[in-house]
């Protein structure tokens, strides 16, 4: 039996902390925020980056795969045209986890201004999404948090463009954004993130993201994490759905060395609901984890999530997905279903969707399957003369299109565009 | 002769370490209180057991003195003085008994009293009863068939003395020693259990049964179980428990080992209805049980069918490890949790082998204030071309206050693996139990009726003699839950 893991190696807590002693008081933010900062820092420390002997990093050992002594990114801009190019929307730009650029014809009722602006400002409400908390990665986000974007939608307003945030990150160092989407009591707002770049060498970006939706607000939610190379993303996100309010997201990530998306989701009054699908396609060396937690808080709320995935090459793909409903949330329903096609050998696919149920009354389910492409299926496209590889990626691409066909046009057409080159790179390898 | 020269050897040591810091007489019936070498020492020379068995014994007690107990379960309780209970205990000790004329009549009141119909065993077809009273097998009968058939079904410590070179070949080859701590704890301190070993090509001529039973106050019980199926053959075992009322909470740590070898099969079926603790969630016992199965060989099958009704705490994996090419793992289970009971049970499928296939069908009921959890793994490794696996969990509650919870793990590494995963949870529906109201039948036999229902898939896959006692357990089990 392996030996518990000791922290004894603590290098790479070490180098953050000197790094923080060196750049903390050059971090945008008032006087507040310092003490919060640091006390952030000191959880990481304690405890660790997370390893594979936390339950919920157990497929993802982030300490093991992470590169030494990162520096945070200069900013530098690379930036070439991007998959979403085509699209038309309030756009926000993030390089190297500054915002370099905020939209600034929204109409009344929209704000989209950058955190570190809003700090400036001598104004209280932010910090309750500042806050240190029990999860690694926002602690270490919020000690060393740069920038981001927080938009916020007022009451009633439905906004008709979307807001399209774009995060590049192309050095080979650490950067840290903290994003605040609030949407006030029925508004409605479509957000559209898309996380690319390759660096030289490994960089590191976090992203946490809370999204608060007031009683009656709909969000619909496009992320797309196209990074590429020796880039280790992680995405947070905490999302709480308030009465009647709906979130509906759809995540797709394929071309990161690690690409890790957590979602916290609490459904805190009657009719809230949540939704999210999830595509991945990893390839050689390519590892994706998507980690999801819903909490049913109250009755009458409804939550699915869906996933669908590939790997081929050496690449790993995770899901887990964990539904808890309390004794309260009576009526509650909730359904999971994961799907995933192994390629070829050497590839290797996780699953664990679990359930953890104290009310009676309720409608719960998940399913899970992992499986290789149908050889019955495959025969048929190639008796009619289509050509193995071109069957394969055909196939492949009406698996993962479950999850892209839910987003409407003018969104699915640049996703599946994205989605298919990726593909076939990964079914090619 | 070595064997006895080997025993003698060992009698003599021991006696030697006695003398200078262990006082306990060897005769008496009761280790003292605790847990140290001595008396892992202590134990070993009770049972006259060869050199190489202590020492085993003893590396084991020495690894689990490292080790930590396992807090990643979903269950909770205080913690255990692992020194403040008693390792071995002995009925009141006779020699071997020729027939059963010679058990203590009181011995044979208590069984009755649990309806294990010792006396009767003769009369009923087909089914040899090895009875475990607290630690050590006092009667043992059908033997002579079993001889005929060349079955080996035994006390384990008597298969120490008769088959030596069996179990050091295979004990602790399925549960090493060092797998978790409360294998480890077994490993150092077991007391007796059942040793099974089918030859070649041979179909057990009767189901294999013992009863498990614990008595004296504050006395663990380590059970070890070793079943051998060799090339071609067949056994099924059952394993069924009672206890009695008590206060004191009591831990129970037993390991359980079986080999298939090329083209055998295990059936292990279990029943298992301790003392769950009152109402209130005060006393019942602690189950901590290691039970793993090892697809050794090809073609091989081994097969778990469990009712868990009793216990205050279950924790309890029964496994396969499918090693063999085409092996096959089932997992058939049913948990019911009521009151203040909580389990955490499942099964692991690892697939090792080609063409290896599993089935799980789980079925967790909670009641009351109880915790019901079914955890879970299937794997694939690399090589395991064409695994299958097809999992079904289904969660029934009960009541607003008792909690169902779902913990698979699903691991595959090759891309020939197909596996399948289905979750379900529900309540026993409004319209159900109106249907059998209206027909006059009483809320809790309308509950059981039920619930029967629910859990059918398995109870089909339960013996007869057991089917019918599981039945009458679910309904027993759910007292109270309804009103």
């Amino acid at each position: 039996m392996a030996a518990v893991e000791t922290t004894a190696d603590v290098s790479h807590e070490s180098a953050l902390v000197a790094l923080f002693a060196k750049v903390g008081a050059s971090l945008p933010g008032a006087s507040w925020l310092q003490p919060l900062r640091a006390e952030a820092l000191n959880r990481v420390t304690r405890e660790g980056l997370p390893h594979r002997r936390l339950e919920a990093w157990k497929y993802t050992d982030l300490r093991n795969k992470l590169a030494h002594g990162f520096d945070l990114a200069s900013g530098k801009d690379v930036s070439d045209a991007d998959v979403l190019d085509g699209l038309k929307g309030h756009r926000v730009r993030i390089v190297g986890g500054k915002v370099v650029g905020v939209p600034d014809d929204v109409p009344d009722g929209l704000e989209v201004i950058s955190l570190a602006e809003a700090l400036g400002m001598p104004s209280l409400w932010l910090r309750q999404w500042l806050q240190p908390t029990d999860e690694a990665v926002e602690n270490l986000n919020l000690a060393f948090a740069s920038d981001g974007v927080l938009v916020r939608v007022a009451r009633g307003l439905a906004v008709k463009q979307p807001v399209i945030v774009r995060s590049t990150l192309s050095e080979a160092a650490m950067a840290h954004t903290r994003n605040v989407i609030v949407l006030e009591e029925g508004a409605e707002l479509t957000l559209i993130e898309l996380d690319d770049g390759a660096a030289p060498g490994q960089s590191f970006a976090t992203t946490v993201t809370a999204i608060s939706l007031e009683p009656g607000a709909r969000l619909r939610h496009l992320r797309v994490t196209a990074n590429e190379g020796a880039s280790v993303v992680v995405r947070a996100d905490t999302i709480e759905v308030g009465r009647d309010a709906s979130y509906r997201g759809i995540v797709a990530s394929s071309g990161a060395a690690v690409a890790r998306q957590q979602a916290s989701a609490r459904l805190t009054a009657p009719g809230a609901a949540f939704a999210r699908a999830c595509a991945y396609a990893a390839g050689e060396g390519q590892h994706t984890d998507f980690t999801m937690r819903v909490t049913h808080e109250a009755p009458h709320t409804t939550s699915r999530i869906v996933s669908k995935g590939v790997a081929a090459g050496s690449g790993h793909g995770v899901v887990q997905g964990l539904v808890v409903v309390r004794s309260e949330a009576q009526k509650s329903d909730s359904h999971q279903l994961s799907r995933a096609l192994l390629l070829t050998p050497h590839a290797e696919i996780d699953q664990k969707p679990e359930l953890e149920i104290y009310a009676d009354d309720v409608k719960c389910g998940h399913g899970a399957s992992i499986g290789a492409l149908d050889e019955s299926q495959l025969f048929y496209l190639q008796q009619r003369g289509i050509p193995e590889a071109e069957a394969r990626s055909m196939l492949v691409g009406a698996f993962l299109g479950e999850v892209t066909e839910r987003l409407p046009e003018p969104y699915r057409a640049p996703v599946d565009a994205w989605l298919t080159a990726r593909m076939t790179q990964v079914t090619a390898a | 002769m070595a064997e006895q020269a080997t025993i003698d050897a060992v009698n003599a040591r021991a006696g030697e370490r006695y003398k200078y810091g262990f006082v306990t007489d060897i005769e008496s019936e009761k280790a003292p209180k605790g847990l140290n070498a001595d008396i892992v020492r202590f134990i070993s020379a009770k049972k006259n057991e060869p050199e190489w068995m202590l020492a085993w014994r003893l590396a084991a007690f020495e690894r689990w003195q490292s080790m930590n107990e396992p807090r990643w379960a979903k269950v909770s309780y205080p913690p255990i003085d692992f020194q403040d209970a008693y390792y071995y205990s002995a009925p009141k000790s006779k020699p071997k008994l020729e027939s059963l004329d010679e058990v203590d009549p009181k011995l044979l009141e208590t069984y009755k009293k649990l309806g294990i119909p010792l006396t009767e065993q003769k009369l009923l077809a087909g089914v040899a009863v090895d009875a475990v009273f607290d630690s050590v097998s006092v009667a043992t009968t059908f033997k002579g068939k079993l001889k005929e058939a060349g079955v080996i079904f035994c006390p384990i410590s008597e298969a120490l003395q008769t088959h030596p070179e069996l179990i050091r070949k295979y004990l602790g080859t399925v549960v090493p020693v060092t797998d978790n701590f409360y294998a480890t704890l077994n490993s150092a301190v077991f007391s007796d259990g059942s040793f099974v070993y089918v030859p070649p090509g041979v179909r057990c001529p009767m189901e294999l049964s013992t009863y498990f039973r614990i008595n004296e106050a504050e006395t663990g019980q380590f059970e070890r179980t070793l079943i051998i199926a060799d090339k071609g053959s067949y056994v099924s075992y059952l394993e069924g428990c009672t206890a009695p009322m008590r206060d004191e909470n009591q831990l129970h740590a037993a390991v359980v080992e079986l080999v298939a070898m090329d083209d055998a099969e295990i059936k292990y079926s279990t029943v298992q209805n301790w003392y769950p603790g009152d109402e209130n969630g005060k006393g019942g016992i602690y189950n901590f049980v290691t039970k793993r199965g090892d697809c050794r060989g090809a073609r091989s099958k081994i097969s778990w069918t469990q009712v868990e009704t009793g216990s205050a705490i279950t924790w309890k994996y029964p496994s396969c490890i499918l090693r063999g090419d085409e092996s096959v793992g089932e997992f058939f289970s049913i948990a019911i949790a009521n009151h203040h009971q909580q389990a955490d049970t499942g099964t692991k499928m690892v697939h090792l082998g080609r063409n290896t296939r599993s089935r799980i069908i789980s079925k967790g009921i909670s009641a009351g204030q109880a915790q019901n959890t079914y955890r879970g793994l299937v794997s694939a490794h690399a090589k395991a071309e064409n695994a299958r696996n097809y999992t079904q969990c289904d969660s029934l509650l009960i009541g607003a206050k008792c909690g169902a919870h779902t913990v698979p793990y699903i691991e595959a590494r090759n891309p020939t693996a197909q596996f399948e995963h289905e979750a379900t949870t529900s309540k026993i529906s409004d319209d159900q139990l109106f249907y059998c109201l209206q027909r006059g039948i009483p809320a809790e036999e309308a509950v059981t009726l039920i619930v029967n229902g629910f859990c059918r898939e398995v109870l089909q896959n339960l013996p007869m003699e057991f089917a019918v006692e599981a039945q009458k357990l679910i309904g027993v089990s759910l007292e109270g839950s309804v009103g």
